[in-house]
């Protein structure tokens, strides 16, 4: 480790690489500086001097590999973030899907937050009985989490002014969707168990089928253009020709090397339809 | 590229970033990168107000573009901004630091790590700390740090925050950093 408050990329691609080949995590493709300022964060809280201590003590203690991996996994800020987007899959996207069983994938998940505000709309919609929903991670423990259904109260203030901006009413509230005890809240488990959820890492191994709707927002910006590239190749196939691919705001498939399968179908909020 | 300009500013910063942006000429070499506070839901009109005269391309970059001389570059609603080794910039949704996202504090620390020397870094008003420790950062890799003066800062607070952090190359007024920002060799 140098002499900076700082750890160098160097010593980063030396951990992720011990990471991978002992631990059998990788993130060895991941974007350096959230990466690098992560792992800063978690040595501090954890008061662990260099990257070299930390594999020690990652020996044989599970708990602090897993408070690694969600520390390295980052989530997704809040419910109905962008709620330009959800009101465009109220209105016309998923009501459009003119198919007996409508199925939604949500892939490389790390938090909540997508996968609840789906819950919430398909709910509206009163679509669930319809829909198979599949979320997956490479890790356990990001499976786990959501499947708790907490968030904090801080959080949950912040997903309810989105969702009067999404409901375009400053009365609405998500109250009826969560419960609150001991100054958290806590989403439906009812909502929460109609989803379908799989340990799964999409470079090994993919979904048995193909899906109507692929929200993967907000994530690539966390690999690099290399592993980007890799996971949108595997992903592409599963996504049914005439269907959606979302990806975040500030995101695009543009230097993917089948970007001409997709086309805009909305380019406000990175909706791509697949056309080939 | 020489060097790097980076500004951040909050309340009362708007018309002295546009001021400086005028007065850069078309052939100005170094990029510029913008990190304002701004509302996480208005996505639109701050690209189009900053562009009225300014004779530089402003954008707001989406995840892993290329760093380009002489653009600028503001980073979007509700989104940190890093600018990484290899001149690329990196968009990210983590947690708000000091309450803000997009972080002063995240962008200048990244460019300083990335960058290094070439980094001038510049603080104008505003009305919390967001900035102070990425001034730090800067200073500790050898780049230039900047505020406000803050008797001409509409709301001192930001840059009152990093003179009280780190050391402080250069106090100047709006029109101070212009002339900087023109006679530097970058």
């Amino acid at each position: 480790m140098n002499n900076f408050r700082h750890i160098s990329l160097y010593d980063i691609r030396m951990f992720t690489q011990v990471l991978k080949e002992k631990f059998l995590i990788d993130f060895t493709e991941y974007a350096s500086t959230y990466l690098r300022m992560r792992l800063e964060n978690f040595m501090s809280k954890w008061n662990v001097s260099s990257l070299d201590s930390l594999l020690i003590r990652m020996q044989d203690n599970d708990i602090l590999l897993n408070r690694l991996i969600e520390a390295l996994s980052v989530e997704t800020t809040e419910m109905f973030r962008d709620p330009s987007l959800w009101r465009k899959l109220y209105a016309t996207y998923l009501p459009k899907i003119n198919s007996s069983q409508i199925n939604i994938w949500l892939p490389d998940i790390t938090s909540d937050d997508e996968l609840y505000t789906l819950l919430v709309v398909l709910d509206r919609l009163n679509l669930l009985d319809k829909t198979y929903i599949l979320a997956t991670s490479a890790y356990k423990v990001n499976l786990d989490r959501t499947k708790t259904g907490e968030i904090s109260m801080k959080k949950y203030e912040v997903s309810n002014d989105n969702y009067k901006r999404y409901m375009q009413d400053n009365e609405a509230s998500l109250d009826k969707y969560f419960v609150f005890s001991d100054n958290k809240a806590y989403f439906s488990q009812e909502l929460i168990e109609r989803v379908n959820y799989a340990v799964l890492d999409v470079l090994v191994r993919m979904p048995d089928r193909t899906f109507d709707l692929v929200l993967f927002r907000n994530r690539m910006l966390y690999y690099s253009l290399n592993l980007q590239n890799k996971i949108l190749e595997r992903i592409y196939p599963a996504i049914a020709k005439k269907r959606y691919l979302i990806v975040g705001f500030k995101e695009n498939i543009s230097r993917f090397a089948f970007s001409d399968h997709f086309k805009f179908d909305d380019k406000e909020d990175k909706i791509y339809k697949r056309v080939k | 590229m020489n060097r790097y300009i980076l500004i951040g500013g909050s309340a009362g910063s708007f018309q002295s970033i546009v001021k400086i942006l005028n007065q850069l000429p078309e052939n100005y070499a170094p990029p510029v990168f913008l990190c304002l506070h701004r509302l996480k839901h208005v996505r639109g009109g701050f690209v189009e107000a900053l562009s009225i005269k300014s004779k530089l391309k402003v954008v707001e970059p989406e995840d892993k573009d290329s760093i380009l001389p002489g653009q600028v570059y503001l980073v979007p609603a509700n989104y940190h901004m890093y600018l990484e080794v290899g001149n690329s910039i990196a968009l990210s949704t983590e947690e708000a630091k000091n309450h803000s996202r997009p972080s002063i504090d995240l962008m200048f620390s990244s460019a300083a790590f990335s960058f290094r020397e070439k980094v001038v870094g510049i603080l104008l008003s505003g009305a919390n700390k967001d900035g102070a420790e990425g001034m730090k950062d800067i200073k500790l890799y050898g780049g230039t740090t900047i505020i406000q003066d803050p008797k001409e800062a509409a709301v001192p607070v930001m840059p009152q925050a990093a003179k009280n952090t780190t050391e402080i190359d250069h106090v100047f007024t709006i029109d101070e950093i212009i002339d900087y920002l023109h006679t530097q060799n970058f």
